[in-house]
């Protein structure tokens, strides 16, 4: 296998074409009228997939207009990366918990550390953390008390 | 006319009017422009503050509300690439590549101005031929929405040149994202694994923000370079250059108005569907198609004056037959009956003074989009590219969780937004974009509702294929549209290949 051959998209189509063989099965414990369109979109989604993992593995790749970065690519800084993916899954899983404020200060301090690719004067630190802190207080406000919408409280609020 | 043109004037253009319909422009494009906070919302939080005003200058406020929030959608679309609203998605596709590469005022105002020319063709409408156009409205049933999702969907060739294979698994992809929850028609529970936050399905806006912001986020923190080039000093807001544009796209936006006007009639089809077919319309008349998606003024002018247009056009069904199309739609409509107005064919005869005031106040209200839009879209653009990272970071993700939140004030929809932005991350990896996915997800349960009921009627008439299209003409016509639009990439191709053999072998 050469290294021009599109892995990436070989790797994406088997993932897709397990998902449409997935619901093109489950269409079957469904009432007639609403498996017409699961079982239609399914198949063609495995027949799309296998047709794109063949024609990928013979060697054809071609480039989407809509710009998307290449594994390679989304290598540099690929800790920061994952540091912030884990920061969002950790805030949604745990702001009904603990409280929006409280997550939201801590994971805005973690995302704005994330964000920083040089070391800065203290002060400045100081008005970071203070814009952070000034940001979350306000859309806090916006939300709970213009907005009316519930802010979950949690543990803390 | 039953009512005196100058005395609905002057009440239009009354001091406190004016004022009410700048307010409302302003706070309408605040709010639209945070990713998750809607029209509806902005509107249905307001509606009680216009009670207390006279009829006239209350519904002046909410229409400018509703017309700056729709607007305001382009603000994070362009900066963040993050639509805030389905009606923003094609302005992703060039207004971010323009910011990205310096051009981000000039994209800031040829969308104002797209706005505004949209806004006013849609009022215009709406004042002129409401009655008439009321009509096509009912002339639409559910297999002519069946074929209109289906022209939505072709948009994803467009997207894919070079790779409509991967594109067409993306949308499928979205189709079957559209189908989990209750099905529309059967009622059976699908794909939600048990889980009681999937039955309502997956809301398509934290969806969307997931999809197209998550991934802008996660290479925001990768690198130390800058989230969007600057523009050089002393361009100002580029009007001339943008005007320029507008000039040499002046058909494109004609003909993307007059899309989102007769697209908003449609109750339910709304801004999503018109932007994308009036993008799909603007790159298969374009002379330069290859440039779409690049950054290209057209599809920007295309999608953003389409998704104001949808403004008037959404009001003609409800004003005229009491249908609301849209969400915030239904909050007007809601509004108008608490202040005694009752909708319908009479309005324009019985109550004709005050629903004109309103349709002026609406016009004065998009026209007034124009300087709010140019100086706050200004210094939107400068605030995003002069905010340091480790802010801009914070604040952004702040914004997508909120917002998302918002949407139903469900944690549920921030999991959804979450889990979809590290799909689409992921899925970017291998060389998926995530537009194709949004127009499945977004298209979705529009076509499959109206081919199962179009399934339906058929089906006990015992003519299946004289009720999805033989039988009807504006079916044909959407049909004959989607061939061509999905021809003419394929023609050009052939014509390009046949000349560049003879070329060779002249």
């Amino acid at each position: 296998m050469t290294s021009d051959r599109d892995i990436g998209g070989v790797i994406g189509s088997l993932f897709f074409f397990f998902i449409g063989a997935g619901v093109f099965a489950m269409s079957f414990e469904m009432s007639r009228m609403a498996a017409m369109f699961p079982r239609t979109v399914g198949a063609a989604l495995a027949i799309l997939s296998a047709i794109y993992v063949v024609a990928a593995l013979r060697g054809y790749r071609g480039e989407a207009v809509e710009a998307t970065s290449s594994a390679s690519e989304q290598a540099e800084g690929l800790a920061r990366r994952l540091t912030l993916l884990a920061v969002m899954i950790g805030w949604a899983l745990l702001f009904p918990l603990v409280g929006m404020f409280v997550t939201s200060l801590t994971a805005c301090v973690i995302l704005m550390f994330t964000g920083l690719f040089e070391r800065i004067p203290a002060q400045r630190l100081a008005l970071y953390l203070g814009a952070v802190l000034g940001m979350v207080v306000s859309f806090y406000l916006l939300m709970s008390k213009l907005l009316h919408i519930p802010m979950p409280r949690g543990i803390f609020f | 006319m039953a009512f005196d043109i100058g005395s609905v004037l002057a009440q239009a253009i009354s001091p406190f009017n004016l004022l009410l319909a700048l307010l409302g422009v302003v706070l309408g494009t605040v709010i639209g422009a945070l990713p998750g906070l809607s029209a509806t919302m902005a509107i249905a939080v307001l509606v009680p503050f216009t009670f207390a005003m006279d009829p006239a200058s209350g519904l002046i406020m909410l229409g400018a509300i509703y017309t700056g929030a729709i607007y305001g959608g382009a603000y994070a679309a362009i900066l963040v690439n993050t639509p805030g609203t389905p009606s923003a998605i094609a302005t992703t596709f060039d207004g971010f590549p323009m910011a990205k590469r310096g051009d981000g005022d000039l994209a800031m105002t040829l969308a104002t101005l797209a706005s505004v020319i949209g806004g006013v063709i849609g009022a215009i409408a709406l004042m002129t031929l409401s009655p008439l156009l009321a009509n096509i409205a009912l002339a639409f049933q559910s297999s002519e929405y069946f074929w209109l999702a289906i022209l939505g969907l072709t948009l994803i060739a467009s997207l894919s040149t070079g790779n409509v294979l991967k594109g067409l698994i993306g949308g499928a992809f979205g189709l079957i994202l559209s189908m989990i929850g209750v099905a529309v028609v059967g009622g059976d529970v699908r794909m939600t694994f048990g889980i009681s936050g999937l039955l309502g399905g997956i809301d398509i806006v934290s969806a969307l923000i997931g999809l197209y912001c998550i991934p802008v986020l996660i290479d925001m923190v990768a690198r130390p370079d800058r989230h969007l080039e600057p523009a050089p000093l002393g361009r100002g807001f580029r009007f001339f250059e943008a005007l320029g544009h507008c000039a040499t796209n002046a058909f494109n936006l004609f003909r993307s108005s007059v899309i989102g006007t007769v697209v908003g009639i449609l109750p339910g089809a709304g801004g999503s569907i018109a932007s994308l077919v009036s993008y799909s319309e603007a790159r298969r008349a374009s002379r330069h198609p290859e440039r779409f998606g690049t950054g290209e003024p057209g599809g920007l002018l295309a999608t953003e004056s389409a998704n104001n247009a949808t403004v008037g056009g959404g009001f003609i069904p409800t004003l005229v037959l009491g249908i609301p199309g849209t969400p915030p739609d239904a909050v007007i409509l809601g509004a108008l009956l608490v202040q005694g107005i009752r909708t319908g064919p009479e309005l324009f005869t019985q109550q004709s003074g005050i629903v004109y005031i309103f349709m002026l106040g609406l016009l004065i209200a998009t026209v007034m989009m124009l300087p709010v839009g140019l100086l706050i879209g200004r210094y939107a653009y400068r605030f995003i590219v002069n905010t340091p990272k480790a802010l801009l970071v914070p604040l952004i993700a702040f914004m997508t969780v909120v917002g998302s939140f918002a949407i139903h004030s469900n944690p549920h929809d921030v999991l959804v937004m979450v889990s979809m932005g590290a799909l689409g991350w992921l899925l970017s990896l291998a060389g998926f974009g995530p537009s194709p996915i949004v127009l499945g997800l977004v298209l979705g349960q529009i076509a499959e509702q109206g081919f199962m009921r179009a399934y339906m009627i058929g089906g006990a008439r015992g003519n299946f294929g004289g009720q999805l299209l033989f039988d009807r003409p504006i079916s044909w016509a959407i049909f004959a549209l989607i061939v061509i639009t999905l021809g003419l990439p394929l023609f050009r191709n052939l014509r390009q290949r046949k000349t560049k053999g003879k070329e060779a072998h002249p």
